[in-house]
């Protein structure tokens, strides 16, 4: 019997089906956050449901501090309830989180949770704190300058907790507050401001007039009116300024006895600050400065043509002078300064890759040829080099020149800051008049570097004897001391200075190329991180705007790249399609900067460099890439690749078929 | 069958043996080009390996 009895106690699990409590507290909680939109979502595990008032929401108490209770902490209600055994969800959008807290990132963020039950008036106790430091990242850092902390916790609904309390109310009387006035208006007519007003007395006697007045709705003027009879008031335009007039018409009781005002009637307009006008003699008017000296000048071509004195003086003649023969001679009317700078462009033949210098030390160009120097920016063909026109000697006296030049440079110190050597055509000849025949150029002038320009000009003015000198590029680049790397290297960081890439033009990308074709790709290694990466920017950039560029600015890509300008569209096409060649692109710069010892460093080692990379690190995959193997036409094989890529190329198969023949050889020799 | 097949396959690895130096420089060769180049030379040489494996003995 009491065997039996046992049994059926222990078949009956009581206490598993007793409730535990009214209203259970979550069984688990959990947070985790989204970093990039700056979100906090709170997880809610719901009870085993044994519970007579099962939970009709959750509310989270939570707040930057430890020890969170009901009453010290910001909470929020959800929208869900129980779920029996269930992972449940409120998150914190970034604009919720921005009006509880005023920066998060790093910070502590701690929370309990209650279980609610409205209709039974039944509140859970509170889950253990949990705390989670809030990742310290840009969407957190909320940097709230204008922020307070919101009060109190009667935001949460429903905030269900009742209790029974007696209630003692305290009645105060209010202090007596007069009635409003009615029909408050206000006139303004540009001078002074005119207030009208009716008003009656109420229960409270009224014992003045209040007119509060602004201009800029913090600090406040006040005109007191205690005459109560009076119901227009004029505000003198001594008061009046320019801006936006606030103002407020208040009645007010006995301030003096505890009694306020009251606020009847409150706006705003733009006023204007009145000037009274002012009668006022003027003294009579200065006299006219006399009228300048003008002298009659006759001018070089005979004709006349009159100057004032101080021109006559500056030089203003003798350049004018030389305008016009520069006008007659070669069509630009500019002075021998200006011509020789360059400033004048002849019509361009065809343009051409080389530097040439020519030098011609046999003939005899001092009958032909004026002293001064005379740069003139000249196209020739390939297999001819066409003379310097021939300048009379009489246009361009040396000694006038000379002095002109000075003054000029000085009139013109702006122009000559801006010499640019896109002006210069790729191919010119420099002609150049010399005195002594042995006389060489001891410098070139590399890209548009201004001091080696003036200096090489410098030092050649006075030369007679025209020089033809084949000046190679990459010379040019190889002899650029350090000083004047670190001088382009400066130039092009500060070209770069204010270009953002994803906002770059095609003119700034031409022009930061143009500042790196200057230095020398290689030589970059000088320039900043920053630098180096904006470069390669801009260099993926024209080469994926290919199709925008003109045929002068495809030239200067392909001289970064040290390739042929008509390889250039090759390699745009080659980026679209082969993952090799684009990723050779992006890594050009860097990699031709880590090989700035490498002489003839291009694009093609730079791929040649990324396949091997690809075929050691998966060298099947590599060799057998066949994607598009049925679109390949024998007849173009090759087509898409650059020329300095088939010569790499050929310099390498060469070797191993002639390698393979002459070991065949050797083999059949040793067999025989 | 096996046994024969066996005895190929260990012919074919000394013959590949064989074109080692070859077949290195094949593969830089290959590695230099690019485009559609690189993939007529790719699929040319592992055709012609494949083609010179099989036909073995009858060279020999």
């Amino acid at each position: 019997m009491l065997r039996k009895f046992l049994a059926v106690l222990l078949l009956i699990p009581l206490p598993v089906l007793a409730d535990h409590v009214p209203t259970q507290p979550a069984y688990g909680q959990d947070l985790t956050t989204d970093n990039n939109a700056g979100t906090i979502t709170i997880g809610i595990l719901s009870s085993d449901g044994f519970e007579d008032s099962p939970p009709e929401n959750y509310t989270i108490f939570f707040s930057g501090s430890s020890g969170i209770t009901e009453t010290n902490s910001f909470c929020v209600t959800t929208s869900f309830g129980h779920s029996t055994n269930n992972w449940q969800y409120h998150t914190f959008s970034n604009d919720d989180l921005k009006y509880y807290f005023a920066d998060l990132a790093g910070e502590n963020f701690y929370f309990r949770i209650r279980s609610n039950n409205e209709t039974d008036n039944s509140v859970s106790t509170l889950t253990t704190e949990s705390v989670y430091n809030i990742y310290a990242g840009v969407a957190f850092e909320f940097n709230q300058t204008d922020w307070s902390a919101p009060t109190g916790t009667d935001a949460c609904n429903p905030y269900v907790v009742t209790t029974t309390t007696t209630t003692t109310t305290t009645t105060t009387i209010p202090p007596a507050v007069p009635d409003d006035a009615t029909n408050v208006s206000v006139n303004y007519q540009g001078k002074d401001v005119y207030f009208a007003w009716e008003y009656t007395d109420g229960n409270t006697v009224a014992k003045e007039f209040h007119i509060n007045y602004s201009y800029d709705n913090a600090t406040w003027d006040r005109v007191v009116i205690t005459d109560t009879s009076a119901r227009t008031y004029t505000l003198d335009y001594t008061n009046i300024q320019t801006g936006t007039f606030y103002w407020t018409f208040s009645v007010c009781g006995d301030l003096e006895n505890g009694e306020s005002c009251t606020d009847s009637d409150s706006n705003n307009f733009e006023t204007t600050e009145y000037v009274p006008p002012t009668t006022t003699t003027l003294p009579p008017p200065p006299p006219p400065p006399p009228e300048p000296e003008k002298v009659e000048v006759v001018m070089e071509d005979g004709s006349k043509a009159e100057y004032e004195t101080y021109e006559v003086e500056d030089g203003t003649v003798d350049r004018d002078n030389q305008r016009k023969a520069n006008e007659d001679k070669f069509g630009c009317y500019m002075t021998d300064a200006q011509i020789e700078r360059g400033d004048c462009k002849l019509p361009e033949e065809e343009p051409k890759e080389e530097v040439i210098i020519v030098v011609d030390e046999e003939r005899d160009t001092k009958e032909e040829l004026p002293d001064d120097d005379v740069v003139v920016p000249e196209l020739e063909s390939k297999d001819e080099v066409k003379e310097p026109e021939p300048i009379k000697e009489e246009d361009t006296p040396k000694e006038e020149i000379k002095i002109d030049v000075e003054k000029i440079e000085e009139e013109f110190k702006f122009e000559e800051e801006e010499i640019i050597f896109e002006d210069i055509p790729e191919d010119i000849i420099i002609v150049i008049e010399e005195e002594v025949v042995e006389d060489e150029l001891d410098k070139e002038i590399p890209g548009d570097d201004i001091i080696r320009e003036e200096t090489v000009q410098e030092e050649d003015v006075q030369d007679e004897v025209v020089q033809e000198v084949e000046v190679p590029k990459e010379v040019i680049i190889e002899e650029l001391t350090e000083e004047e790397v670190a001088l382009e290297v400066a130039e092009v960081e500060e070209v770069i200075k204010d270009i953002v890439i994803e906002e770059v033009t095609t003119e700034e990308v031409i022009e930061v190329i143009e500042q790196v074709n200057d230095i020398g790709v290689q030589n970059l290694n000088q320039a900043t991180e920053e630098v180096k990466e904006v470069v390669q920017a801009v260099v993926e950039e024209a080469i994926e705007n290919v199709e925008d560029l003109s045929e002068e600015q495809v030239a200067v890509v392909a001289e970064v790249l040290q390739v042929e300008e008509d390889d250039v569209e090759i390699i745009a096409e080659a980026v679209k399609e082969d993952e090799v060649v684009a990723e050779a692109v992006e890594e050009y710069v860097e990699r031709a900067v880590e090989n700035a010892n490498v002489e003839n460093y291009t694009l093609a080692d730079v791929v040649t460099e990324v396949q091997y990379e690809a075929f050691l690190e998966n060298p099947i995959e590599v060799l057998i890439d066949f994607d598009n193997i049925t679109e390949i036409n024998l007849s173009n094989i090759s087509n898409d690749m650059t020329q300095d890529q088939k010569e790499k190329a050929q310099e390498v198969v060469v070797p191993v078929i002639l390698t393979r023949i002459a070991s065949m050889a050797a083999f059949i020799f040793r067999r025989s | 069958m096996i046994k024969k097949l066996w005895a190929w396959f260990v012919e074919a690895i000394k013959e590949t043996l064989n074109l080692s130096w070859t077949l290195v420089g094949l593969i830089i060769a290959t590695l230099t080009l690019t485009g559609s180049a690189r993939q007529i030379t790719g699929l040319a040489t592992i055709i012609t390996l494949g083609i010179w494996l099989i036909t073995i003995k009858f060279r020999k």
